[in-house]
């Protein structure tokens, strides 16, 4: 964590507010990849993840958005009421569970509310590579659409579609369309907005693989203790496997057949090592060096489980 | 009942020894309070009694590091290995790695499976790992009947297991070898009427000296009037073999009378291959006295030792010379008879074995 001042603080819609964090120390900031988020550390010891949103002076200042939400524990209170101007709070070096897929030959973003801050920053990167892509806004109204002016005025205003709910509402089923592989679909937003556009693309018989969504939580490591499912994609047998909160990658991939060799069962052997060509391990092993589970690209499934939703195995 | 397939029949190695049938591990007065580690069949064991009195064995190897379970220690639950305190079960399952809740699936040990009964611990050695006995361990009633009296003990031998077979299949050594024991005149024993017989697995021979001087064991065990009636029936199975010798006084009763008296010894010996150049010998005697019944008990024992050990020096002085001179032909003469019978057995038992 390293500190970092409040140099730009704007409401955006009524519920919605943008900070500008710029380093204290005049350094330039980490770069990050599009995606990324940042853990920051704030008021009376609240700790909130937040998307970074592109724009081309980020090695100067990060930039992130906030709703306000009076049902919360109160952090994005605290931001919006408690924090201004000049304040110093900490964050976090960027880390990415939301990385986009820059060899996709087409994207479709989904954004919910205040899942536009990594969609947004998808979109501005889409469109400097020059990949084709649309994105889909779905806010209450106009008034609560944050970065609308902006939207509609940038260089792919053109593949931006709005939806207000306090109009009518196109089926996303329709927009979303068939599945051509090399397409992509990101979205990020309320847990049921997301869970309504996977549906409407599975309706459409889109491969799991294709679809990605960002969950925001508050504490990566889950207070309650539990570990959350996740989904394996394994290339080579071409099974897609669920595994529960309560069991181990291991025994989910041995359940549904395939075979794994394996030993110590606790990550200290490697016998289990395992190739993931897609998704975030959550590393729990002893066996890899600090650098080998920084390149994210092995994991050991009698132990370890998923930062994102699903990862894909070479097995 | 072989693994291979039928391209490789050609070439298949046979097993050392025969297969699917028990053997002996131990004697039961040889497990006390600590594990013994023990080579059977070219399997390292560790055999341990538990704290209720139960007899188990597993193998000699600790699934972490590989260090001898004999070097552990027994305990309520099992066996603790001694390098990192891993605690199995008799079945050889890990039931605690300290230190850590979880204990891995693959933290097992081999099991071996026996049984003990008759004062003698006895161990299946199947051809197919995991393989379950089709027969029970042979029973020997003479350790637990009402007119005997029995002790034993075990020897280790720098030599392969069917050499001793072919010393115990032959007693007309007895004159030559164990002068000072079981011996008596040579000559007769050289030239005493054998019958050998050959059933199955079994090897039957006996020999009959009648009107022969009685040796000094006979001697100092029972009150001869003068010479006597001796007689010697051997009974080899592939993995022990009973031998029943004693004497009547000359002319008193039929020598081949089942239910003769006399003097009685009767032995058990169960050859249990260590490796394939080296054995483990255990050996019991019976002998039936009526009056003084422990100092004779004694007295037979101590004899039949001694015997042993006479054998021991020849068995193991012949080994080596045998490896010396590999190759070169050995004739037989008119007493290997019964020892060639049973050479023939266990090849065969070897080659269906593998």
């Amino acid at each position: 964590m390293f500190d970092v001042q409040i140099r730009n603080k704007t409401l955006e819609t009524p519920n919605i507010v943008s900070f500008e964090l710029a380093p204290k120390n005049g350094d330039c900031l980490p770069e990050f990849e599009t995606g990324s988020h940042i853990d920051m550390k704030f008021g009376d010891n609240f700790t909130r993840q937040y998307s970074l949103i592109n724009h081309p002076k980020s090695h100067e200042f990060y930039k992130i958005a906030v709703l306000k939400d009076p049902n919360s524990r109160g952090g994005s209170v605290a931001l919006h009421d408690n924090v201004g101007i000049g304040d110093t709070v900490s964050i976090s070096e960027p880390r990415n569970l939301f990385p986009l897929d820059i060899t996709s030959k087409r994207v479709l973003l989904f954004a919910g509310g205040i899942g536009i801050t990594p969609i947004m920053s998808m979109a501005i990167e889409l469109d400097r590579l020059g990949i084709d892509f649309e994105l889909h806004y779905h806010s209450k109204s106009q008034a609560n659409t944050a970065f609308y002016q902006q939207l509609l005025s940038c260089s792919f205003a053109a593949k931006v579609f709005f939806h207000f709910s306090n109009k009518s509402k196109k089926d996303a089923t329709q927009i979303i369309g068939a599945f051509t592989p090399g397409t992509n679909l990101y979205t990020c937003g309320p847990s049921g907005y997301m869970d309504y556009i996977f549906d409407c693309a599975r309706a459409n018989s889109w491969h799991e693989g294709n679809l990605h969504k960002e969950n925001f939580k508050a504490d990566p490591l889950a207070t309650d203790g539990t570990d959350k499912p996740f989904k394996l994609i394994l290339t080579r047998s071409g099974k897609e496997i669920q595994v529960e909160s309560d069991q181990t990658a291991l025994e989910a991939i041995e359940d549904a057949g395939v075979e794994i060799d394996m030993s110590c069962e606790m990550g200290v052997c490697g016998t289990c090592v395992t190739v993931v060509t897609c998704g975030i391990p959550d590393h729990r092993d002893t066996y890899f060096s600090a650098q080998e589970k920084a390149q994210n690209n092995q994991f050991t499934p009698c132990c370890s489980r998923a930062l994102s939703d699903s990862l894909t195995l070479d097995l | 009942m072989t693994t291979c397939t039928d391209t490789l029949a050609a070439t298949k190695t046979n097993s050392p020894f025969p297969l699917d049938r028990w053997y002996l591990a131990a004697l039961s007065k040889e497990l006390t309070d600590k594990p013994i580690a023990r080579t059977l069949l070219n399997h390292p064991i560790v055999l341990y009694r538990t704290l209720d009195g139960q007899v188990n064995a597993l193998q000699d190897r600790c699934c972490h590091r590989q260090l001898p379970l004999s070097m552990g220690t027994i305990e309520e639950g099992g066996l603790r290995c001694g390098y990192h305190g891993l605690l199995f079960d008799g079945q050889g399952k890990c039931l605690e790695v300290p230190g850590q809740q979880k204990v891995p699936r693959k933290a097992k040990v081999e099991p071996y499976l026996v049984i003990e009964q008759d004062d003698l611990v006895w161990m299946w050695f199947g051809s197919e790992q995991g393989s379950t006995p089709d027969k029970a361990p042979p029973s020997y009633a003479y350790h637990a009947h009402p007119d005997y009296v029995y002790d034993g003990g075990m020897f280790h031998y720098e030599a392969p297991y069917q050499l001793i077979h072919d010393n115990l299949l032959d007693l007309s050594h007895l004159g030559y070898v164990h002068l000072k024991t079981i011996g008596g005149d040579a000559k007769t024993h050289m030239n005493a009427e054998m019958l050998v017989e050959t059933e199955g697995e079994t090897v039957t021979v006996k020999r009959y000296m009648p009107n022969s001087t009685p040796p000094p064991t006979y001697i100092a065990a029972y009150p001869f009037k003068g010479k006597i009636d001796r007689w010697q029936e051997i009974e080899f199975c592939p993995s022990h073999l009973r031998i029943w010798t004693g004497g009547i006084d000359a002319n008193s009763e039929q020598v081949t009378d089942p239910n003769r008296g006399g003097f009685h010894m009767r032995g058990l010996h169960c050859i249990t291959p260590e490796t394939d150049e080296t054995s483990h010998y255990f050996w019991t005697i019976a002998t039936n006295p009526k009056t003084d019944i422990e100092n004779i008990k004694q007295k037979v024992v101590e004899q039949t030792r001694f015997t042993f050990n006479e054998d021991k020096v020849v068995i193991e002085a012949q080994h080596k010379s045998m490896q010396h001179f590999k190759g070169q032909p050995m004739i037989d003469i008119h007493v290997d008879t019964g020892a060639n019978h049973a050479r023939k057995i266990i090849k065969s038992l070897c080659e269906t074995s593998s």
